[in-house]
């Protein structure tokens, strides 16, 4: 099990005693179970004390998000409480009750699921939050329901007044189980309950042993059951990307029916989608684990990674009294670190938040190199790389450098069908003609953001006065299960889609194996890719980027199939 | 590109919501801590 400081997360947070209190007690008693478990698993590698302790791991990790939840003002962007506005809309008619949130670490993906139920209770409502932290050794059955044998085998030995025969075999059954020598649905074991069964159903205490009573939920079960209550639940899935395929593949089913049946009572639980709504979220280096079948059925949101406007608003949330020289400092540190693709692990918001209060604390001037790195960097290696802190603006590496795929270029070499959306539609000038577009989608239940443009006064020097000029606020953006948002005006459109967007998209990304082209000329070369012309069908193609495996990748001009 | 606006979220509004989960992880605590006690009796016997 990881390390976990949980004290000294638990005195920093600035919140009411009452929380601190409650948190206390929770954390006394994790403690005390976390002793009582190790010597158990010591002796024997018991399945039923493994899962004991997974559960005891879920809830220390929902222990540990709540007190950094505590330790800072929470802070929630619009476009996050737009893409919630069309979660509930569509889980409302039932259409999809789910929604993939990519970002990297630190983008307030998993906070976001805390927040909403946060605001739920506020209006008086009666939610709950599930929180399932993902691991690779997790297996889809298990987030849906376990049945405790052990715990009953014990109970029939206890209440029932059996046979000495049938005593003796099932504390062997139950050392079998506890020694994960044989699953509960081995075939002799079966056979062995059918026959304790029989044999308690004529006693009085057969009702206590019905199987229903030995049912443990998992997280999706327990929230799938909630929701047919009539309880509204959030179900956040964290990290989706850590689990192993089948684990996905396993619950695409029940998350898109709510449905499933407890194999050993026979019951049927449905749970209802207008009561459930599913939260998964994943970091953005390994979102390519995501089978795209589970991304077909839900929202798909890709969160941005604050830029430096934004990150100066988190900090100055965070500490008021900052000097906005020391601010200044550092952000540039934080970002020279932040976009260096040297580093094994980038820092994030809660280190770059951690080391400021630290800075504050310590330095009363700006300081000449980089103080208590350590907080910053993880590895001593990342350490050890200098940044140059003092390089005048213009001579800043451009956002985009040439050495680094686009979010784009990296999904449509991975096989995604990549569109490209005609830009015209975020001009002022053009929008208008996009507007029977906006009546479609409208009528076909589909939501966007309409760009949004604001206006300023430009100076004419023609005209010696000044004008009004348009610029553009938002982006036009659509939101919806099977169309996913790259940036930059580029989509993955599902097929199921691509009628209603055939008429603002313009180009698609092809990828061309090495054998089908000829480079001309190499314009630049860089780790991970090269920047070529090339002759692909006897056609000259300028600056196509070209991967470490020489595959190209051309954006072709949209035409419909 | 987008311009991102940032909402701060009322404290006041996140406390009873806290408690709530709290509470429910309390439960679940609970619920644990007794299937622990049965498999400590299982080892004794």
């Amino acid at each position: 099990m990881e390390n976990f400081d949980f004290k000294s997360k638990i005195e920093s947070v600035n919140n009411p005693e009452i929380l601190k209190n409650l948190l206390f007690q929770l954390f006394e008693k994790v403690e005390n179970l976390e002793s009582r478990l190790k010597p158990l698993s010591k002796e024997n590698p018991m399945r039923g004390v493994q899962d004991k302790i997974n559960r005891l791991d879920q809830i220390k990790h929902s222990i540990t998000e709540i007190s950094e939840r505590m330790k800072r003002p929470y802070v929630i962007t619009a476009e996050l409480q737009a893409v919630k506005d069309v979660l509930d809309i569509l889980a409302e008619t039932g259409d999809c009750n789910s929604v993939i949130l990519e970002g990297e670490p630190g983008t307030g993906k998993t906070q976001w699921a805390y927040s909403e139920v946060g605001q739920e209770l506020q209006d008086g409502k009666d939610v709950s939050l599930i929180h399932v932290r993902v691991k690779d050794t997790m297996r889809a059955s298990d987030l849906l329901y376990s049945i405790d044998d052990v715990r009953r085998l014990s109970d029939a030995q206890a209440k029932a007044v059996l046979p000495p025969d049938i005593r003796d075999e099932a504390n062997f059954w139950k050392q079998k189980i506890l020694n994960g020598d044989i699953k509960t649905d081995d075939a002799e074991y079966k056979i062995f309950r059918d026959k304790m069964n029989a044999v308690t159903e004529l006693s009085e205490v057969g009702k206590d042993l019905e199987y229903i009573n030995y049912v443990d939920l998992g997280p999706l079960g327990e929230a799938i059951y909630q929701s047919s209550l009539g309880k509204k639940v959030y179900l956040l899935i964290d990290e989706i990307e850590k689990g192993r395929e089948e684990l996905m593949t396993g619950m695409l089913d029940e998350i898109e029916n709510l449905q499933f049946t407890i194999g050993e009572t026979g019951t049927q639980i449905k749970g209802d989608k207008r009561n459930l709504r599913i939260i998964i979220t994943t970091n953005t280096e390994d979102s390519d684990k995501i089978p795209s079948s589970f991304k077909r059925r839900s929202l798909y949101h890709f969160i941005e990674y604050p830029q430096r406007d934004d990150m100066a608003e988190i900090v100055k949330l965070n500490f008021s009294n900052i000097q906005e020289n020391l601010l200044n400092y550092a952000l540039d540190v934080f970002y020279a670190y932040h976009d260096n693709d040297e580093l094994q692990k980038k820092p994030s918001t809660p280190e770059l938040l951690a080391w400021i209060k630290v800075l504050l604390k310590t330095q009363n001037k700006i300081p000449d190199g980089v103080p208590h790195k350590e907080i910053l960097l993880k590895y001593l290696d990342d350490q050890n790389i200098e940044i140059d802190l003092f390089v005048k603006d213009s001579q800043k590496i451009p956002e985009k450098s040439f050495n680094k795929l686009s979010r784009a270029e990296f999904k449509a070499f991975s096989g995604e069908p990549v569109y490209g959306l005609n830009s015209d539609i975020n001009n002022p000038n053009e929008v208008a003609k996009f507007n029977d577009f906006f009546t479609a989608l409208h009528n076909k239940g589909i939501s966007y953001y309409t760009p949004e443009f604001s206006e300023y006064d430009e100076w004419d020097n023609d005209q010696g006065d000044y004008i009004k000029e348009k610029r553009l606020e938002n982006e036009f953006q659509i939101i919806s299960p099977g169309i996913e948002y790259l940036g930059e005006g580029y989509y993955i459109i599902n097929n199921d889609k691509l009628d209603i967007m055939k008429d603002v998209l313009v180009s698609k990304f092809k990828v061309i194996e090495k054998k089908d082209f000829q480079i001309d000329s190499i314009i630049s070369k860089s780790k991970d890719i090269t920047k070529a012309n090339i002759i692909w069908e006897e056609n000259y193609y300028e600056n196509v980027t070209i991967n470490n495996d020489g595959i190209a990748l051309l954006e072709l001009e949209f035409q419909v199939l | 590109m987008r311009k991102t606006k940032i909402l701060k979220v009322d404290e006041k509004k996140i406390t009873p919501k806290l408690i709530t989960i709290i509470n429910d992880l309390k439960k679940k605590l609970d619920q644990l801590e007794s299937e622990v006690v049965s498999l400590e009796q299982n080892k004794n016997n």
